[in-house]
C-alpha cells in the first residue's frame, strides 16, 4: 500500500481557553524573596511554624540547582512569576455566592454539574485560592474531612503539622522547594478508619491570571481500612506569558486502605506544569494512580509510590498527548522499599505534530524487599514523522527474590488496520480516530465517565482533519 | 591523572541522578602507559586482508575522527588514540570473504600489564571478515586494559567482531567499540565479558545507509565485588536498517551491574526495525542489578521494542535437574551455562568456547 502523509489539525480548546478580566484582591509583586514569602504567609495568618517552614523552604530553594536532565526550562523566569495570587473572593460554602464569572468558569467545565450528578465533594480553585468547597452531609457524619488547605491548617492543625511536606521534603529539588515557600490553595482530605468513601470527591484547579504560578498542596490521608477515590482536573485559559504550576500532593495511605487517584491535566500550552505526587503506603494498602497529561507546553511529572509495608500495592495507568509545541516527560516511580510488594505500571503515549512524549519512569527494589514484583509497560504510538517519543525507564534492584519484568514498544498506527477499516466503508479519518481510542481505552476506562467522555472528544477534536 | 577515570559510560539521555545510572566513576588512578611488547597475532597476512601494526604505521587509521563520543569518554578515547601502546589496522579487499577469524590474543603479564589498544577494521564493499580478540591477564598482575576498535563496513560487507575478555580478577577493563555500517552491510559484536574487578564497556553502532545492519549479543558474569557497566547505543540513520541487542548476565555475591541499552530511531530512518532484550539472572540478595533500556524516536514508520526481565533462577528447572540427580550447585551451574550458550555458541574458535565453559564453571564454585 502506498504510503502517504497525515495532516492532524491543533486541538480546539474552545472553552478551556476562555479568560476572565484579571480581577484580584492582592497580588504580590513578581520575583521571589524573604519579604514576599512573609507577606503571603501574613495575608494567610497563618501560624508560626508554618511561616518558619515557608521561610526555610525559601533558603533551600536559593540553594538548588534547576535539573540537570529533562526538557528545557531556561524559558521559566522566576522573577517574572507571580507567586501569590489572591481572587477577589473569599472561600464560599454555596455555589450561588461564588461570583458570576468565575462560577461560569467552573460551569463551563462542568464541575457543578458533575458535582450533582456524581460527586460525594468538590473543591474549585481559582488561582492561589480555593474559592468553593462541598461535601456530602452524610460523610462528615462519618467524620471525614474535606476542605481546603488553608482551613486544614486552621481547624486541624495537629493533623497537618504532623503530615505537611513530610513525605515530599522542601529539599527534594528545586521545585518541591519553590512550592513550600509560596504554596497557595489546595485540598486536605482525611478519611477515618474504616470509612468507604464510595462516591469520588474531586478538586479543580482553575488559573486565570496572567504570569502567575500556582502552587497548591493537596494532603490526603486515608486511615486504616478506608476506601476513597479522589478526582484532580486542572485547566488554565492560554497567555502569552508563561504561566508555573508547581503543586504538591502527598498521599498517606495506611494499613489495607484504598486510594485511587485520577487526574486529567488540561493546561494550557504555555504553562510549565512542575509538579509533585507522592504517595506512601502501609502494610497491605493499595495506591492507584490514573493520569491523564494533555496540555501545559512542558510537563514533568512522575507520581512516585513507596511501598513501606508489606504486602502493599501500587498501579499507575497513563496516557499522555503530546501535540505542536509540547514536550510532555512523564512516568512514574515505584519504591519497594518491604517484602511482598507489587506494582504494575502502565503507559501509552501519544505523539504528533511536532510534539514529544516522553515516558521516564524507576522501580527501585530495596535489599529488604524480597518476593516483590513489578511490571512495567509502555507503549507509544507516533501519529507523523515530525514528533518525538522517547522511552527511559530505569530497574535499580537490590534483591534477588524478586520478579520483574519491563517492556516498550513504540509504532505507528498500522496501515493495515487503516485499509481494513476504510474497506468496511469507515473513513480514513474516522478509522484512525478509532484505533487511537481503542489505544488509550485501556485508561480510559479506569476514568470516571464524564472523564472518559472528556477524552474521548480530545482525541476526536485532536484527530479532525488528519485528512490523508 | 585521578579525573580520566570519571564521567564514563554516559548515557545518551540523563536521568535522575539518585539512580546513579547516567554515569559511572571508578576511584582508581590511571596508570603510566608503558611499553607493550607482546605480539597478539601470529600471523599478519592472508588471502584477500592485510594487518598493519599501528606502531608502524597509524595514517590510514584515522576513521570517525571527528566524532567525540565514540567510546567510553571523550577524554580516554582521546588518550587511546593518542597514547596507545599497541593496536591493529585490518583491511579486507573488496569481494573478499575471509573464512578463517583472525585472533588476536592480547595477554597482560608482569612486564606488559598495561595494555591500550587502538584497532580499525576496515571491510571493503561486499568482503566479510570475522576477527576475535581475547583479552586475559596473567593472575597477580595489576592489569590495565583500555582500549578503542573501530569498525567500518562498507557497503554489502559483514564484519563479526567477537571480544572474550577473561582477565583475572584484579584487573580493570575499559573497552570501546565504534562501528559504523554502510548500505546492506551488516556488523556483529559478541560480547562475553566474564573478568576483572571493573569491566567497563562501551559498544555504539551507527546503521548509516539502507539495509544497515547492526547486532550486539553479550554475556555477563558478576560475583565477589566485581562490577560490570555496559553503555550500547544504536543509531538508526538508514533506512530499513534492523537492529537487535541481547545481553544476558548472572549475578551473584556482591557484584553489582549497569546495563545501558539504547536504540535511536533518527528521522529519516523509514521502516528501521530494534529490538533489544536483556535478562538477568539474580543469585545473591547482596547484588545491585540496574537496568536502562532506553528507546528514542524521531521518526514514526519504525517497529522498536525493547524488554527486560530479572529474577531469581528458575525453581521449576532447578527442580527437574535435582530430580535427574544433580545437585543443587551443579543445577545452577547447568542453568547459567545454558542461558550463556546461544551466545557463546557464536565464537567461532572451539578452542576459546571450551576455556570459556572452563573459565565460567570455575567461577561459579559458590553459587
Amino acid at each position: 500500500m502506498e504510503k502517504r502523509k497525515t495532516y492532524v489539525e491543533d486541538l480546539d480548546r474552545g472553552l478551556y481557553d476562555i479568560r476572565n478580566e484579571d480581577r484580584y484582591s492582592f497580588k504580590v509583586s513578581s520575583g521571589l524573596t524573604p519579604e514576599i514569602v512573609e507577606e503571603i504567609s501574613r495575608e494567610k495568618n497563618e501560624p508560626q511554624w508554618m511561616r518558619e517552614f515557608r521561610l526555610k523552604s525559601l533558603e533551600i530553594y536559593n540553594k538548588l540547582e534547576l535539573p540537570t536532565w529533562g526538557p528545557s526550562l531556561d524559558e521559566l523566569d522566576m522573577d517574572n512569576i507571580v507567586t501569590y495570587v489572591k481572587p477577589d473572593t473569599s472561600l464560599k460554602g454555596s455555589w450561588e455566592e461564588v461570583p458570576e464569572d468565575i462560577k461560569n468558569t467552573f460551569e463551563r467545565l462542568g464541575i457543578p454539574q458533575a458535582e450533582r450528578e456524581s460527586l460525594a465533594g468538590v473543591g474549585a480553585q481559582y488561582d492561589s485560592e480555593v474559592v468553593y468547597h462541598s461535601i456530602r452531609e452524610e460523610l462528615v457524619e462519618q467524620g471525614v474531612i474535606y476542605t481546603d488547605m488553608e482551613t486544614a491548617i486552621r481547624d486541624y492543625e495537629d493533623i497537618v503539622k504532623e503530615y505537611f511536606m513530610k513525605l515530599v521534603p522542601p529539599n527534594d529539588h528545586k521545585f518541591v522547594a519553590l512550592h513550600g515557600a509560596v504554596w497557595s490553595g489546595g485540598s486536605f482530605v482525611y478519611v477515618p478508619a474504616g470509612v468507604k468513601v464510595e462516591i469520588p470527591l474531586q478538586s479543580y484547579f482553575r488559573l486565570n491570571s496572567p504570569g502567575a504560578g500556582q502552587f497548591e498542596h493537596t494532603l490526603i490521608i486515608v486511615e486504616k481500612g478506608a476506601y476513597l477515590h479522589f478526582i484532580e482536573g486542572c485547566s488554565a485559559p492560554k497567555y502569552s506569558v508563561t504561566n508555573l504550576h508547581a503543586g504538591c500532593v502527598e498521599l498517606y495511605v495506611k494499613e489495607d486502605a484504598y486510594l485511587r487517584y485520577s487526574t486529567i491535566e488540561n493546561w494550557s500550552k504555555n504553562m510549565m506544569n512542575l509538579n509533585t505526587k507522592r504517595a506512601v503506603v502501609d502494610k497491605k494498602g493499595t495506591i492507584e494512580w490514573v493520569s491523564g497529561s494533555f496540555g501545559s507546553k512542558v510537563s514533568m511529572l512522575y507520581p512516585m509510590s513507596i511501598l513501606r509495608g508489606e504486602g502493599a500495592k501500587a498501579e499507575f495507568t497513563g496516557v499522555t498527548f503530546a501535540s505542536k509545541g509540547q514536550i510532555l516527560d512523564t512516568g512514574a516511580k515505584v519504591i519497594h522499599a518491604a517484602p511482598y510488594t507489587s506494582s504494575n505500571i502502565n503507559s501509552k503515549s501519544i505523539s504528533k505534530g511536532g510534539g514529544e512524549a516522553v515516558y521516564r519512569g524507576a522501580i527501585k527494589v530495596a535489599a529488604n524487599a524480597h518476593h516483590c514484583k513489578s511490571t512495567v509497560s509502555c507503549e507509544s504510538l507516533m501519529l507523523d514523522d515530525i514528533s518525538r517519543s522517547d522511552t527511559l525507564p530505569v530497574l535499580d534492584i537490590l534483591n534477588d527474590e524478586v520478579d520483574i519484568g519491563h517492556e516498550a514498544k513504540i509504532g505507528r498506527i498500522s496501515e493495515e488496520a487503516i485499509y481494513y477499516l476504510m474497506t468496511r466503508g469507515i473513513s480514513e479519518e474516522e478509522a484512525k480516530a478509532m484505533i487511537v481510542r481503542g489505544f488509550v481505552e485501556p485508561i480510559a476506562k479506569e476514568l470516571p465517565l464524564e472523564y472518559a467522555v472528556e477524552m474521548n472528544n480530545l482525541i476526536n477534536l485532536e484527530m479532525e482533519g488528519s485528512i490523508g | 591523572m585521578s579525573e580520566i577515570l570519571k564521567g564514563l559510560n554516559n548515557i545518551p539521555v540523563r536521568t535522575w541522578r539518585w539512580l546513579g545510572v547516567n554515569e559511572t566513576n571508578l576511584k582508581d588512578k590511571m596508570p603510566e602507559i608503558g611499553e607493550y611488547y607482546l605480539k597478539p597475532l601470529s600471523k599478519y597476512e592472508g588471502e584477500g586482508y592485510k594487518v598493519i601494526d599501528i606502531n608502524k604505521n597509524n595514517s590510514s587509521i584515522r576513521f570517525f575522527d571527528n566524532k567525540k563520543e565514540l567510546g567510553v569518554s571523550e577524554t580516554l578515547t582521546e588518550i587511546v588514540t593518542k597514547n596507545f601502546n599497541t593496536g591493529y589496522l585490518i583491511e579486507v579487499e573488496e569481494n573478499k570473504r575471509i573464512a578463517e577469524p583472525l585472533f588476536f590474543d592480547y595477554k597482560m603479564d608482569s612486564s606488559n600489564s598495561i595494555l591500550v589498544d587502538n584497532n580499525l577494521i576496515v571491510a571493503g564493499e561486499n568482503s566479510e571478515i570475522t576477527v576475535v580478540m581475547k583479552y586475559s591477564s596473567t593472575k597477580g598482575v595489576e592489569a590495565f586494559h583500555s582500549g578503542l576498535t573501530k569498525l567500518y563496513a562498507k557497503k554489502g560487507a559483514k564484519i563479526n567482531l567477537v571480544k572474550v575478555q577473561l582477565i583475572e580478577d584484579d584487573g580493570i577493563h575499559l573497552d570501546a567499540i565504534a562501528a559504523a555500517t554502510e548500505e546492506n552491510g551488516e556488523i556483529n559484536c559478541v560480547l562475553v565479558e566474564l573478568g576483572a574487578r571493573n569491566t567497563i564497556t562501551s559498544c555504539k553502532n551507527d546503521l548509516i545507509s539502507e539495509n544497515s545492519k547492526g547486532n550486539i549479543y553479550s554475556i555477563y558474569l558478576g560475583d565477589k565485588d566485581r562490577t560490570i557497566d555496559i553503555n550500547y547505543v544504536i543509531n538508526h540513520y538508514g533506512k530499513k536498517s534492523e537492529s537487535n541487542i541481547k545481553t544476558n548476565g548472572a549475578l551473584m555475591d556482591n557484584s553489582s551491574k549497569i546495563f545501558r541499552g539504547t536504540i535511536d530511531f533518527k528521522r529519516g530512518a523509514k521502516e528501521a526495525k530494534g529490538a533489544e532484550e536483556e535478562y538477568t539472572v539474580l543469585l545473591s540478595n547482596n547484588i545491585r542489578n540496574r537496568s536502562v533500556p532506553l528507546l528514542l524516536c524521531g521518526e514514526d514508520d519504525v517497529q522498536g521494542q525493547h524488554a527486560a526481565s530479572t529474577g531469581k533462577i528458575d525453581e521449576n528447572k532447578l527442580f527437574y535437574l535435582m530430580s535427574r540427580g544433580f545437585s543443587e550447585l551443579e543445577a545452577k551451574k547447568l542453568i547459567i551455562e545454558s542461558s550463556f550458550n546461544p551466545i557463546t555458541e557464536k565464537v567461532p574458535i572451539e578452542e576459546l568456547r571450551e576455556e570459556i565453559s572452563e573459565y565460567i564453571r570455575r567461577r561459579m564454585i559458590n553459587v
